[in-house]
């Protein structure tokens, strides 16, 4: 039995478990100032709080420039290999580029996966150009991470994950603030063996950790955090002192996206 | 680190018009989840007062937490000018009869939708601010020259801003260093090291440990304390030694 809530509590790393944060990105933002954001800053924030691996896509990428961005990631990959594994962001505005820039990225070893901004980029999930990245990864077999916002997100990803059997993907932030929108999500996410949920919420609301385990189960539940947005200690707390199952607890943290990494 | 004793500054009870699966409404809920974080104190407000009728919640209150004196009660106010309400007077001697430690306002657009201006609640606040008597109100509430104002207008008024969001440093940072009134509640401040950035740049004694339950996460809010890269020292003070010296300086008379 593992101590999740002694170690909360005195603030301790949960150090005896696997724990991987599938959602975390890297570097600067435009619309607000936040303290930190580099590496070197997230290792610390993950050495106190024992998160064993953070899977990164940069800001720079979700935003104006995917090169910069994911090259930033490779960067930071290649230099943290046991610490950091990388998305490669794909813009549906550049489709001409969209797979030369996958098979780029992926040539680098931690390299796992693709992600995709509906929001920043301002394209619908389902459009035309995302396919080409989805086509990508039901070849290879990967996961890729959507951010999903609102109703019309949630029922793309439906669609998307009957589409690509082989491919994995992510409802991050599981739909969004909305908790009808969330209650969408955990049905579709039932539908699909490949289709799971993150828990990187704005609005972390009461017992929403619980609730979802009670609805699809903790194999379909990922630990994310949004790191450097968000600090990972809050969404960290939210699963080790939730009233679930230390089994439960261990899928969420790290067994369920050791499994989807391959790793 | 031993396990901090939290007190909280945000949390509420009792029937609400949304309620989402997986949280309560009932006292008896709170106090579970409580002791499940390690919360050992709560300034508390009823859903009642803030969804329905201000009298009515704040005296439903009153009723139901006499039992537990680990709760301190919050009241939910408003001006006077309409009737519905007290005047400053008379609502003072309530609110010490009562032995209320802080108030709220829910003056948004979507809630009891009036105006904080001085030529409104002018006349409320000079009471809060001499009776030295925490106002909470939450940043979905007002706007920042709202805030701006209100902490000018009354100096010495103590304002914990609750309900914040991440993306506010670039107005909060300016007018911590402006509003030395203005106090954060930290549940919703989950900005990547903002809690240590905060402490060092403003001092600890400017944040208080607040939830935000049974809409908002208790177990986010309190890991966020526990793992805030800050002295063991500053832990306290957010987690309940900043509130305790606030309402330990009300003054009724």
């Amino acid at each position: 039995m593992i101590d999740f809530a002694g170690k909360v509590k005195r603030g301790l790393p949960i150090d005896d478990i696997l724990i991987i944060d599938n959602h975390c990105h890297l570097g600067l933002w435009a619309a607000f100032h936040g303290p930190k954001e580099t590496a070197e800053d997230m290792l610390i924030n993950m050495d106190v709080l024992g998160i064993d691996m953070a899977c990164i896509s940069a800001h720079a990428a979700i935003g104006p420039d995917y090169i910069y961005g994911n090259n930033l990631v490779i960067e930071t990959v290649k230099k943290y290999p046991e610490r950091f594994i990388g998305y490669v962001t794909v813009n549906p505005n550049y489709p001409e580029d969209i797979k030369t820039e996958i098979e780029r990225s992926f040539k680098v070893p931690q390299m796992k996966g693709i992600k995709v901004h509906p929001g920043f980029h301002k394209c619908p999930l389902d459009h035309k150009n995302y396919h080409q990245a989805y086509e990508e990864a039901n070849e290879r077999g990967c996961t890729v991470l959507m951010h999903t916002w609102g109703i019309d997100t949630v029922f793309a990803a439906d669609r998307i994950a009957s589409m690509y059997p082989k491919a994995n993907f992510i409802m991050g932030h599981a739909g969004g603030n909305d908790i009808r929108v969330m209650e969408k999500a955990a049905e579709v996410a039932n539908k699909h063996n490949n289709l799971y949920i993150d828990l990187a919420l704005s609005y972390a609301f009461q017992g929403n950790v619980e609730w979802f385990v009670r609805e699809i189960g903790s194999k379909k539940v990922l630990f994310g955090s949004d790191m450097p947005f968000y600090d990972a200690s809050f969404t960290l707390g939210r699963v080790a002192l939730a009233e679930i199952s230390d089994s439960e607890k261990e899928d969420i943290f790290g067994l369920n996206m050791k499994r989807l990494l391959n790793i | 680190m031993e396990p901090l004793n939290f007190f909280d500054c945000n949390c509420s009870f009792g029937m609400r018009s949304v309620k989402y699966p997986g949280s309560f409404s009932s006292l008896e809920g709170l106090i579970k989840n409580m002791n499940n974080y390690g919360i050992k104190k709560a300034l508390v407000y009823h859903s009642l007062a803030r969804e329905y009728d201000m009298a009515t919640g704040n005296k439903t209150l009153m009723r139901e937490i006499s039992d537990y004196p680990f709760l301190y009660p919050v009241w939910v106010v408003m001006h006077h000018h309409t009737g519905e309400f007290p005047a400053p007077d008379l609502l003072k001697m309530q609110l010490k009869e009562n032995n209320v430690k802080a108030v709220r306002i829910f003056p948004s657009i979507l809630e009891h939708w009036y105006s904080i201006s001085e030529w409104n609640c002018g006349e409320l606040f000079n009471m809060l601010e001499a009776c030295k008597i925490p106002l909470i109100v939450g940043f979905d509430q007002i706007t920042w020259d709202e805030l701006y104002n209100l902490c000018m207008h009354h100096p010495e008024l103590i304002v914990i801003l609750s309900d914040v969001n991440y993306r506010i440093n670039r107005n909060l940072y300016t007018l911590l260093k402006k509003l030395p009134n203005l106090y954060v509640e930290t549940s919703g401040y989950k900005c990547f090291d903002g809690i240590s950035d905060l402490c060092k740049i403003f001092g600890a004694h400017r944040l208080i440990f607040g939830t935000g339950m049974p809409v908002l996460s208790g177990a986010a809010a309190v890991s966020m304390i526990n793992y805030a890269k800050i002295s063991d020292k500053e832990k306290q003070m957010i987690a309940a030694e900043n509130l305790e010296k606030l309402i330990g300086g009300i003054r009724y008379d």
